[in-house]
């Protein structure tokens, strides 16, 4: 955590706060801009990565540090370039999202990594924020989801369908390869 | 973008029907994936077509669609999830209780992501978190588009402004 030289006004909350040193944490893009200056040029992004790194070096598996990077593998990206526009049929494209979870190993690429060939994105404002009181929910679609193949959540617009299908889909399918709005 | 890649695409534009299944069932056949459609409602025709074609020649594939209707695809399951988050119409709260009912909860997190000194503890606050979880029925996107008014409006005006004005 990068903290503040100073000591905290009194308006800092306590999770804001070192335990140690009492001092403040600073704000994401004050700590970004002198991470840049003490590294000569790199950003947070590189030192995530560089976390990804050791655990990769730990013996991690590719699916579990895809998972943790949120990066779609990036090998096919490129290979799958061409292939996109006959892969995908009108229909998918029409749709808001399209997600593909794989279980077990990636043996293979998700229909989004072909989608997700120029500006994947990983980051989509969904998965930043905390999924809240959906725990029953969760169990009792998993279970569903065990009985058929074509399972369909319905619900009034804004209720939250698919934020409960992407945190199914991350539950049931262990993790997600990632996902891209084709709008 | 994708979206214009493909766009770009006149052959997909052109002959829709003719990009579809085959390949998708050539690439989903021996693998055991779970395929998302989101929002189906825009499309429920083609989704419930592409639907049922994939189940029928795609063993291991299983579909998870999202839709403000069914897709209507027999062997469908289709369930009435996710529900509308509880919320609390009339008895105020105390703060001990406001962690029960998901709407409220999920209300004061956002609001606090934004303030963090907000304070749960006042009864005020509570009530009027309570008062606008009520009047929102629980949506979550109405609370979290709510929520984020919060850091520029009083809640007691956010809650005035949701009871007296239906199209705020």
């Amino acid at each position: 955590m990068f903290l503040a030289d100073r000591q905290p006004t009194q308006a800092v909350p306590t999770v804001d706060r070192c335990p140690l040193t009492g001092r403040a944490r600073l704000s994401y893009r004050r700590a970004a801009e002198l991470f840049s200056e003490a590294t000569k040029g790199w950003t947070l992004h590189q030192l995530r990565h560089s976390a990804l790194t050791h655990s990769a070096e730990d013996g991690t598996n590719t699916p579990i540090l895809l998972a943790r990077s949120r990066h779609a593998s990036v090998r096919f990206w490129n290979a799958m370039l061409g292939l996109v526009p006959k892969l995908l049929p009108a229909t998918l494209l029409n749709m808001t999202q399209l997600v593909v979870v794989a279980n077990g190993q990636a043996c293979g690429m998700g229909v989004n990594e072909m989608v997700a060939s120029e500006a994947p994105q990983q980051d989509l404002p969904l998965q930043s924020t905390s999924l809240i009181g959906r725990d029953q929910e969760l169990v009792e679609l998993a279970s569903a989801l065990d009985k058929t193949r074509l399972l369909t959540l319905t619900g009034v617009g804004g209720v939250g369908k698919t934020r409960l299908a992407l945190a199914l889909a991350e539950r049931v399918g262990g993790f997600l390869y990632g996902w891209h709005l084709v709008r | 973008m994708v979206a214009q890649t493909v766009a770009r695409s006149s052959r997909s534009r052109s002959r829709p029907a003719q990009i579809q299944s085959p390949l998708l069932v050539n690439f989903f056949r021996p693998r055991q994936i779970l395929l998302i459609l989101d929002n189906c409602e825009h499309l429920l025709a083609s989704c419930a077509t592409l639907s049922a074609a994939l189940l029928r020649q795609c063993a291991h594939l299983q579909i998870l669609t999202t839709s403000r209707e069914p897709v209507g695809v027999a062997g469908e399951l289709h369930l009435a999830r996710p529900r509308r988050l509880q919320c609390q119409t009339d008895e105020p709260l105390a703060a001990a209780e406001l962690r029960q009912y998901a709407a409220v909860e999920l209300f004061v997190t956002r609001v606090q992501a934004t303030l963090p000194h907000f304070a749960t503890d006042r009864r005020e606050c509570t009530n009027r978190s309570v008062r606008i979880c009520a009047r929102l029925d629980g949506i979550p996107l109405a609370l979290e588009l709510a929520a984020g008014r919060a850091r520029a409006l009083p809640l007691d005006i956010i809650a005035d402004r949701l009871t007296t004005d239906s199209t705020c």
